[in-house]
């Protein structure tokens, strides 16, 4: 397909509203990143100050307990959630180092798909992979967006079915010494 | 419409659900044809040539049952179809659907829809080694060595998978084009080295 995100939204959405359609393999939220302890103090805060950090994230439902952090929350929310339950005496690390903080928190959601794709992916790209649970394989400059679907044509629970692969090729755009781009080799990013 | 086509697949796919048959529109139903009678007659199913509607199919079995020793002496899996098309008429000129049994009619689409083309299709077969083979006998098929090869993990199953295809890959410099192009076929092939698979 040409967007796998958006090609897998309109699928999510319209099953939401029609009640039919196909469903997707689920993928823990761990394969795109959770937040944890450590990357909370690599912005330069105390572990007593991470933990309170996490704390407050765990009681007011910014992450689950295995970190994964509310998609749906704007880091406005983030910063008035963390800014009213985190205790007083790590409040002022909080404040003075709170844009580091946010940006963690937030990137948490996708930094394993970062430290793959870096910038080359927007974050608003980043965030419907997440939401769709839309898998990235990478090989060497192409990626493949794929997703499988659940089990179709199945008549029994637990028995063997078909079922489809969507995927989208983002082919390396590399181009020749003048500078012209080079055609698009099929099959590029590989089959998963 | 054969309902025996139908008995059958169920009857060797234990009642399940599924696809029966992977077709290609191809310009030289005849030499696939030779090379099937050749080298593997007894995969062949039937040939026909529609000489009204223009058109030739010849339908294979995929792929041999367990056991015999050699290509000629198993017998086919009647299981997968595998239907190779040629028609003389362009396809903006057809008036009829080159699949069987099926009427052409305008394809529309609501104005949300997102077109999606087919890539490549995946086999999990008893004998990956057995099908290559049969694949490049007849068609000329071989590993694209460069794409995933080997033993991969998939979830809780362990597969081994070899991606087989034609030696024509086009470069296209559009990428519609490239995501509607089907003139490079894909076949990633797998068996199953655990219990899940």
């Amino acid at each position: 397909v040409e967007n796998l995100v958006d090609f897998v939204q309109r699928g999510n959405d319209y099953r939401e509203i029609a009640g039919e359609g196909f469903t997707f393999l689920n993928i823990p939220r761990s394969y795109y990143g959770v937040l944890s302890e450590k990357d909370l103090m690599e912005t330069g805060i105390s572990m007593e100050c991470a933990d309170s950090i996490m704390l407050a994230c765990f009681e007011n439902g910014v992450a689950a307990l295995d970190g994964a952090v509310d998609l749906s929350l704007s880091p406005e929310d983030i910063a008035t959630i963390l800014e009213a339950s985190i205790p007083a005496d790590h409040l002022g690390a909080f404040q003075a180092n709170q844009g580091g903080i946010l940006d963690t928190v937030l990137k948490s959601r996708y930094k394993n798909l970062h430290s793959l794709l870096k910038e080359h992916v927007s974050v608003q790209t980043y965030m419907g992979i997440v939401k769709n649970q839309i898998l990235v394989d990478v090989q060497g400059e192409d990626l493949l967006y794929q997703i499988f679907t659940s089990n179709i044509l199945q008549r029994n629970v637990g028995e063997e079915a078909p079922f489809f692969e969507f995927i989208q090729r983002v082919c390396s755009e590399c181009s020749d010494e003048n500078g012209c781009p080079l055609k698009v080799r099929p099959g590029c990013g590989g089959f998963g | 419409l054969n309902p025996g086509n139908i008995r059958r697949f169920l009857q060797v796919h234990s009642n399940r659900q599924g696809f029966s048959v992977l077709g290609f529109a191809t310009n030289s139903v005849d030499v696939i044809y030779q090379k099937y009678k050749q080298l593997h007659p007894k995969l062949i199913h039937d040939f026909s040539d529609h000489q009204n509607k223009m058109n030739k199919v010849l339908e294979v079995y995929a792929y041999y049952a367990e056991g015999g020793n050699d290509g000629h002496e198993k017998e086919a899996d009647t299981g997968t179809i595998l239907r190779f098309i040629e028609c003389q008429e362009p396809e903006s000129a057809r008036s009829f659907c080159l699949l069987p049994g099926l009427t052409k009619i305008d394809a529309t689409f609501d104005g949300t829809s997102q077109p999606a083309y087919c890539d490549h299709w995946v086999s999990n077969v008893i004998s990956r080694t057995g099908f290559l083979s049969t694949l490049e006998d007849t068609l000329g098929f071989t590993p694209k060595v460069d794409f995933n090869a080997g033993v991969v993990a998939a979830g809780e199953a362990q597969i081994e998978s070899t991606v087989t295809g034609n030696d024509t890959a086009p470069t296209l410099a559009d990428k519609t084009d490239v995501l509607r192009d089907q003139s490079q076929v894909y076949l990633p092939i797998n068996n199953a080295l655990s219990d899940v698979g």
